[in-house]
């Protein structure tokens, strides 16, 4: 076509074309990326057998296991006990009213327990109690709370403390006291704290040791029977105290534990200790398998007391026999194909017998490890077989 | 065979890129689409522009035809110089007619149909100067889509032959010759659909032109015939 005036049209075609083509490189050569599209990961289902592969155990680890889950079934009988004793200390509150008991008859009962403590302790204190209980009961009040926050501080102060006081009064009268035998301490503070408190009148010092033998009277009452311990010395009498800290209790209590589990690891070691409990980490190679049947259906046939002909009858009673770990029927023997023909019925009978006549199978040891496979078995009592 | 390797050379997507990288056949579909795009829209613009000036010489003829002019006036001015429309149909009868009367034996026999024969004449010539090239709208607005079509059924061909040989089906690979394939069909319906709407359009201008044609040339023939007769009267008389 001729360029010319009139047709201008391949001119104009043409420089609209190259102006389009010009946008559309630029509007198009910097396309949008998408955001970073992760690589899919394959992913593989696995099988309830796979993952139970998986968590099987090594054979290395069949004595740590059973430990573990001996410890497990122990801990449950034993956490009862401890929370009782946490809840004593917090009931240490309670005694108070024995003080009030003790200081309310009189000096004599106090005294009796006063001296066991105070013998390693300065003698003034039986004689500080037997003051404030005449007084006022308002001291013994604000003792409760001591008590019950320092029943184990206590002690360690009150030997440092108890040197103190002593000094003044007289010397002579530790030294005695901590040889001699509280038998004799008994008596001693007796008549010494008599005289004691009237040289040394210092009452807030005084008060201080009344609160600190409060709290050992108090803990010496809860436990009237500990006196057997004390005699040993003074410093020993502490820590007999200490001892009966409930985490004393605790411990000694974690000593036990492994006796209690003694029996409940039986089952656990039987079950060879692989992997999960649920798990059937190893699998009986089809040969076990068919050694184990083989096994058991002889087990059977020496149980079996059958003396009919299931020929011909193409009975063959199943029953599904449920064993524990230990080869003790763990459930009753079940008939799956009941019959009503009275003449088969004694072949059934016969052979739930049989199951329960060897009712302890002993299973043999190489079949233990397997107990998640045959712990549920269907025999097939097939007179033909079994004779 | 590193996916990374075979992407990474077609990483850009750029326009220019996806025709160096598509194969000769699909390149040559884009450089014939392209090509006929651009002719569709040379003839649509020259028919645009025709079509205009034949509709303003067309009504400027008419003015100036019923005017009252007398038709030997109108005839020198216009004979002199080229005309389109209208006016050549005017002329060309006209000089039938002047044929018929110039010679010394001049009959009125067959003038009528002469005459008749000559307007047809240069209407089918008028016509076919208007509605020239169009059928090459036509033909790209049918064949476009299709001559795009195997462009880019023959790119994803080659793209699916691509991926049998590196046996690496990521999109990544799978795309660019995807996208230039696709590309070759985007040219064609670019050049398709235009050229589709202006032959439409283009179709009924000639159409409603050539109708105005006839009807002057009717008009045009009546008042020749009604001249004929009364020179044949004047004459017989």
């Amino acid at each position: 076509m001729r360029v010319s005036r009139k047709e201008p049209g391949l001119i104009v075609s043409a420089a609209a074309h190259a102006t389009l083509l010009a946008a559309a490189f630029v509007a198009f050569s910097s396309t949008a990326k998408f955001d970073d599209a992760q690589e899919a990961v394959p992913i593989e289902m696995i099988s309830d057998s796979a993952f139970s592969q998986i968590t099987k155990g090594e054979k290395t680890a069949k004595d740590v296991k059973p430990v573990q889950k001996a410890d497990k079934i122990a801990e449950k009988q034993e956490v009862k006990p401890t929370p009782p004793l946490n809840e004593a200390k917090k009931d240490t509150p309670l005694p108070p009213p024995d003080l009030r008991r003790q200081a309310d008859p009189g000096d004599d009962d106090e005294k009796k327990p006063e001296p066991q403590k105070m013998a390693a302790l300065p003698p003034p204190r039986p004689a500080e109690e037997t003051r404030p209980a005449p007084t006022p009961p308002e001291r013994p009040q604000p003792a409760k709370p001591q008590a019950k926050e320092e029943p184990k501080p206590d002690p360690a102060d009150a030997e440092p403390v108890a040197p103190k006081p002593p000094p003044r009064p007289k010397l002579e009268t530790k030294t005695e006291s901590k040889p001699e035998p509280k038998a004799e301490a008994k008596t001693e503070p007796k008549t010494e704290s008599k005289p004691e408190p009237k040289p040394a009148p210092k009452p807030p010092e005084k008060a201080r040791l009344d609160r600190d033998a409060i709290a050992k009277l108090l803990a010496t009452d809860k436990s009237s029977d500990r006196p057997g311990a004390r005699p040993k010395s003074g410093e020993p009498n502490d820590q007999a105290k200490s001892k009966f800290s409930a985490n004393d209790i605790s411990r000694l209590l974690d000593h036990d534990k492994p006796q209690s589990t003694g029996s409940t690891g039986r089952e656990v070691i039987r079950t060879a200790s692989l992997g999960t409990a649920t798990g059937a980490a190893t699998r009986m190679s089809p040969s076990m398998m068919d050694a184990l049947n083989s096994w058991m259906i002889e087990q059977y046939t020496r149980c079996w007391h059958y003396f009919g002909t299931g020929a011909g009858q193409k009975y063959i009673p199943l029953v599904k026999v449920r064993f524990r770990s230990d080869g003790a029927l763990a459930a009753e023997p079940l008939l799956v194909n009941p019959t009503a023909d009275p003449a088969l019925q004694s072949l059934a009978t016969a052979a739930i017998n049989a199951t329960r006549e060897c009712n302890p199978l002993r299973v043999p040891s190489q079949f233990a490890s397997y107990y998640e496979q045959w712990k549920s078995r269907t025999i097939a009592f097939d007179p033909e077989v079994m004779r | 065979m590193n996916p990374a390797d075979l992407a990474a050379p077609v990483a850009e997507v750029s326009i220019w890129s996806m025709f160096l990288h598509a194969s000769i056949v699909v390149q040559a579909v884009m450089i014939g689409l392209l090509g006929a795009s651009v002719w569709c829209w040379t003839i649509i613009v020259d028919k645009t522009l025709l079509f205009r000036r034949v509709r303003k010489s067309m009504d400027q003829f008419e003015e100036t035809f019923w005017s009252g002019r007398s038709l030997e006036e109108l005839y020198t001015t216009l004979s002199d110089r080229p005309t389109t429309g209208m006016a050549s149909l005017f002329v060309a009868a006209m000089r039938e007619w002047k044929r018929s009367f110039q010679g010394a034996h001049a009959s009125f026999v067959g003038l009528q149909a002469r005459i008749e024969k000559v307007l047809d004449v240069s209407i089918a010539r008028e016509v076919e100067k208007l509605e020239s090239n169009l059928l090459v709208l036509a033909t790209v607005a049918s064949a476009g889509p299709f001559i795009g079509l195997f462009g880019t059924v023959w790119g994803i061909m080659t793209s699916f032959r691509s991926i049998a040989a590196s046996k690496n089906t990521s999109l990544a690979v799978v795309a660019p010759g995807i996208a230039e394939a696709l590309f070759a069909t985007a040219i064609g319906l670019f050049a398709a659909i235009p050229a589709l709407i202006a032959y439409n359009k283009m179709q009924g201008d000639v159409a409603k032109t050539q109708a105005r044609l006839e009807s002057f040339a009717d008009e045009f023939s009546a008042i020749l015939s009604r001249q004929i007769d009364q020179h044949a009267g004047d004459r017989a008389a």
